[in-house]
């Protein structure tokens, strides 16, 4: 064994026994914290403080999931539909109106002035107006998902390709790159981490759009998606499903979070030490 | 948009406004019906009645307490949270998994739950603001004196600083910048979930709120009335923005340095 081969088995060694440490004292604790929640519900529930009606079993809560598991998942489905549809639609309008933005300072003064506007407008708080206009309907929400996920995407658009450096652009030039490839192998990689940035907010606010429209559309539509189900089972009193519901829409958090836009920054920004991922500030 | 100059950006803008008022006013003329969209002045003339009635003010008044209310809980409830997580480990872990799983969460979806436990009331408010603002602020603060750097612990000591006193002047200024964003997070969550709530809340109660005042107007079909509404938090938006944080960061992180 040569010595490089020896410091690798050191190594992979040092890490698995990290690994186990981690896995012994990190997870246990929080293992142990949640069931002591779960426990103390039962318990809750067990002593009949409350009706039955308002406080479910946590073991109801959970073989909802059993029971309708097939239901939240088209639910969780339609509201996905909706978030894919408007993101897509952000997409493309975003980069038009950054490439207008850059192009002409009038553009980009009116748009910093409706960014300024629409910023601290809570998405919910045009539904009126466009029910009005569009009643009641796929539309009124398409738009206040969109209204919600279209200016974090063109701000960060915005920035992250105003912000390019103009060294790596002339390296670019440099080495002969033109045009659409000079766009694609240095402009987009330098923007990336801003770019990501733009789509983790704007997930994160149409995700949190789409459910409150839900809610407050409630009894007046025929179907939708899971926030719909969570105020037609409040609305029929099925309590155990309304939690498993909301159950739902905390685990699709955590999961986009943790499966999809970490794994995104792990294959590109942070892999190309773009930036560091250890304490950054939570915004958006 | 820095090379542009103010007087420019500010003609831009205005402009913009104006075009947007015209083709406003000249669909009206093209017959739109006047109840799904009045014209301009009519528009102007209800917000101008709104405001100086007092009745737009008392119903922002009214969400803004119950947001305050929520907020201050939060601060107080995280800082109990983050000292825990500071001081024992096996707290750390716990208030990191709670965070993950509560942070992501829109807590609009909470609005059904709080209805059936807490109610309707003010009291329901609170609590959905509470849920809307603990986590990013207990997320930061957690983040926030956690990254405080040693040396400058270690230099507060040196010259003499203890407990209390190196709190206060090394670890929370050093913290600040991530306090301040936690802050600034809480409130644009806690905005958008009490407008929502209020209009969920609503339609079986006489709430107060800024939310149900554009909402009630729906039942209503009262144009101008929603538009006011939408107006005045975009307004008072603006103002929290440039009024309060940007001013609480001049004075304090921009001036120290840590921040642009």
């Amino acid at each position: 064994m040569s010595k490089h081969d020896q410091a690798v088995a050191i190594n992979k060694k040092l890490n698995f026994g990290m690994l186990r440490g981690w896995l012994t004292g990190r997870t246990a604790t929080q293992l142990a914290g949640l069931l002591s929640i779960v426990i103390l519900w039962e318990l809750a529930f067990r002593a009949q403080i409350v009706s039955e009606l308002l406080f479910p079993s946590f073991l109801d809560v959970i073989s909802q999931f059993w029971i309708k598991a097939g239901e939240l998942c088209v639910r969780v489905g339609v509201t996905f539909a909706y978030i894919g549809y408007a993101m897509a639609i952000s997409l493309f309008l975003g980069f038009i109106l950054t490439f207008l933005s850059m192009r002409s300072q009038m553009v980009a003064s009116i748009m910093e002035m409706i960014l300024a506007m629409m910023h601290p407008l809570p998405a919910v708080a045009l539904l009126p107006l466009l029910i009005i206009w569009f009643g009641l309907g796929s539309f009124a929400l398409l738009i206040v998902v969109l209204n919600s996920a279209l200016w974090p995407i063109f701000l960060n658009a915005y920035t992250g390709f105003r912000t390019v450096h103009q060294t790596y652009i002339e390296v670019g030039r440099n080495i002969g790159l033109k045009g659409l490839k000079l766009f694609w192998h240095v402009i987009l990689p330098s923007a990336l981490p801003y770019l990501i940035t733009g789509i983790e907010i704007s997930w994160a606010r149409s995700w949190r759009a789409a459910i409150a429209v839900e809610l407050v559309f409630g009894a007046a539509t025929t179907s939708g998606g899971i926030g719909w189900t969570i105020y037609m089972s409040y609305f029929d009193m099925e309590t155990p499903l309304m939690v498993a519901a909301i159950f739902t829409v905390a685990a699709v958090g955590v999961l986009a979070e943790k499966l999809v836009m970490e794994n995104l920054e792990k294959k590109t920004v942070l892999k190309w030490g773009m930036i560091q991922r250890s304490e950054t500030m939570e915004t958006g | 948009m820095g090379s542009i100059s103010f007087l420019r950006r500010t003609i831009y803008q205005a402009l913009f406004i104006l075009v947007v008022i015209g083709i406003w006013a000249f669909f009206v003329r093209q017959q739109v019906t006047e109840m799904t969209m009045p014209p301009p002045w009519v528009v102007g003339k209800d917000l101008l009645g709104f405001i100086l009635s007092g009745e737009i003010i008392y119903k922002l008044y009214h969400t803004v307490v119950a947001i305050l209310f929520g907020l201050a809980a939060s601060i107080v409830i995280a800082a109990i949270m983050t000292t825990a997580a500071l001081l024992f480990t096996r707290a750390a872990y716990i208030v990191e998994v709670l965070t993950s799983i509560m942070h992501p969460m829109p807590s609009v979806a909470m609005i059904p739950l709080v209805i059936v436990w807490i109610g309707i009331g003010f009291e329901g408010v609170v609590a959905l603001t509470i849920n809307s603002c603990l986590w990013p602020i207990l997320l930061n603060s957690y983040t926030g004196f956690r990254a405080v750097h040693i040396t400058y612990m270690e230099v507060g000591r040196n010259v003499g600083l203890r407990r209390f006193k190196l709190i206060g002047s090394v670890m929370i200024p050093s913290a600040l910048p991530y306090l301040l964003a936690g802050l600034k997070v809480a409130w644009a969550r806690s905005w958008r979930t009490v407008v929502a709530a209020e209009m969920v809340f609503g339609t079986t109660s006489d709430s107060e709120g800024i939310g149900w005042f554009i909402f009630e107007a729906l039942q209503y079909v009262n144009f101008s009335q929603i538009l006011s509404g939408i107006l005045v938090i975009i307004i008072f938006g603006i103002v929290m923005e440039r009024a309060v944080f940007e001013t609480i960061e001049k004075k304090t992180i921009i001036k120290w340095g840590m921040s642009k």
